[in-house]
């Protein structure tokens, strides 16, 4: 990781496994923290990773689909770290796939990822980007997968039960919402790019830390709206 | 090959290139449930007063609601058993006021979507029970290709997430008989195009114009072959063909 000493890192999704390792390399690679997640989940394990001398950690929750709770969170965070510089927006999606049936076919499951995943990263943006605006520039990074591309499941050219016709549908809609979004606010200084999480992602989490890396560090300070697929 | 005997529904069907897929499918013997916000009756009735037999309805409904499709869907099964075609064709190009991040609302945001993305999405799941028990089913997405610049958040979202589905759908159930594809298209010479055109501002004819110039082959796509280009995927024999993207544009999209 490049230092980012005395930068600001909010972290949508800290809880997810994605979140945890992102959040861990971030603190140690300097930066303070704003580490945000649904009511639902707790911060325990996150806690004795991030915690480094000189840091600073703020804990915050949301509620899913509620945009006053969201704009409440990050008020908070920007509140107590001063600005934003980065944002992260994780999804758990290990947890998802854990529940999930790759046979359903549910409008009510539909309803329930869309809201979660898709609409819950607009929210987070919503909230964030007039801040970068204010501070004339950021940095934004999102994850979905590499399913919404290719439909498969985990394996292989495999269907394997490890995706779903939602998440298939919300990864891709992802990359629209994004590249459009990238779009509209690259010319204020603000970078959007993505990385897609593929198969056994969770046992190849060195590659997000340099995905993730590729994007915060300024390397490609002038790519929009790109997308690493980790296949 | 014809499609008598297969049922279709075309969402949007009262719109532009609603209309001509739904004039399309009933021509090639389909009975065609012209599904809108709106009643069709104006269209329903042109295209029966062509054939001795009915060959199309009006299926009134709020895709948005997914009460209001899980009802269009039961009243087809009651009256004509199920789906076979199912083309996921409507769409708003939202939001209503601003177009831009992060001056889009979320409220807008959310109307958009539900409309351009989970409006699909429920016909989908609804309409894959029946097919999959007939052996048989076509499912098509008007969609756009990925890096459009310039499509406001919510729509690109939409249009988007058919490149997810129609790839899943094609992995999980092309052994089943039922095939997708998507069509991903830009500059096709409708009256929303034109709508578009005067939302920013612009003089709709001078934008017409200038879009006919920007295509490669100096003129938009119209309704009529983008229909074309429908029935030809719907009744292509080859079982190998699924989960395609097919990109109807005039050449204009350099990345994708």
């Amino acid at each position: 990781m490049h230092d980012y000493k005395g930068k600001n890192c909010i972290v949508f999704g800290a809880n997810s496994v994605v979140g945890m390792e992102i959040s861990t390399a971030l603190s140690q690679g300097g930066a303070n923290l704003g580490l945000i997640d649904l009511d639902s989940y707790k911060y325990d394990a996150l806690v004795g990773n991030v915690g480094h001398p000189g840091i600073t950690v703020v804990y915050k929750t949301v509620l899913s689909g509620c945009e006053d709770s969201f704009k409440e969170s990050v008020d908070g965070v920007v509140n107590d770290l001063g600005s934003v510089d980065y944002l992260i927006c994780a999804f758990y999606l290990e947890k998802k796939r854990e529940k999930q049936d790759s046979d359903d076919l549910c409008v009510g499951t539909w309803d329930e990822w869309l809201k979660e995943w898709v609409l819950n990263y607009f929210l987070m943006l919503k909230a964030v980007v007039p801040y970068m605006i204010q501070r004339g520039g950021g940095r934004i990074v999102f994850v979905n997968a590499t399913t919404g591309y290719t439909g498969e499941g985990e394996g292989e050219g495999e269907l394997t039960g490890g995706s779903s016709v939602y998440e298939c549908a919300c990864s891709s809609a992802i990359t629209g919402m994004m590249t459009s979004i990238a779009r509209d606010i690259i010319p204020k200084g603000i970078s959007v790019n993505g990385i897609a999480l593929g198969p056994n992602y969770e046992d190849n989490m060195e590659r997000v830390i340099w995905a993730t890396d590729l994007w915060l560090s300024g390397i490609c300070e002038y790519a929009c709206a790109q997308i690493l697929r980790l296949y | 090959m014809d499609l008598k005997g297969k049922v279709s529904l075309v969402t949007g069907g009262a719109g532009g290139i609603g209309v001509k897929i739904c004039e399309k499918l009933a021509a090639l013997g389909s009975f065609v449930y012209v599904c809108d916000i709106k009643e069709a009756t104006e269209l329903v009735d042109r295209i029966n007063a062509k054939y001795q037999e009915p060959r199309a309805a009006s299926a009134k409904c709020d895709i948005s609601d997914k009460k209001d499709v899980e009802a269009t869907y039961r009243r087809i099964a009651e009256q004509r058993g199920g789906v076979d075609i199912l083309i996921n064709n409507a769409a708003v190009y939202g939001p209503s006021k601003a177009h831009h991040f992060p001056e889009i609302s979320y409220e807008d945001f959310v109307k958009t979507i539900q409309i351009d993305l989970s409006g699909a999405v429920y016909c989908t799941l609804l309409a894959i029970p029946y097919m999959k028990q007939r052996g048989w089913g076509r499912i098509i997405f008007t969609a756009a290709p990925m890096s459009s610049s310039g499509i406001p958040a919510p729509y690109l979202a939409g249009k988007a997430g058919f490149i997810g589905l129609t790839k899943y759908l094609s992995q999980k159930f092309s052994r089943d008989g039922i095939r997708t594809f998507a069509l991903a298209l830009r500059h096709v010479d409708t009256p929303l195009i034109r709508k578009v055109i005067a939302s920013r501002g612009r003089d709709v004819k001078e934008g017409v114009e200038a879009m006919h110039k920007k295509s490669l082959t100096g003129k938009m796509i119209t309704p009529e072959e983008i229909a074309d280009i429908y029935a030809h995927f719907i009744l292509a024999s080859s079982s190998g063909l699924s989960g395609t993207v097919i990109l109807a544009e005039g050449g204009i999209t350099y990345l994708r």
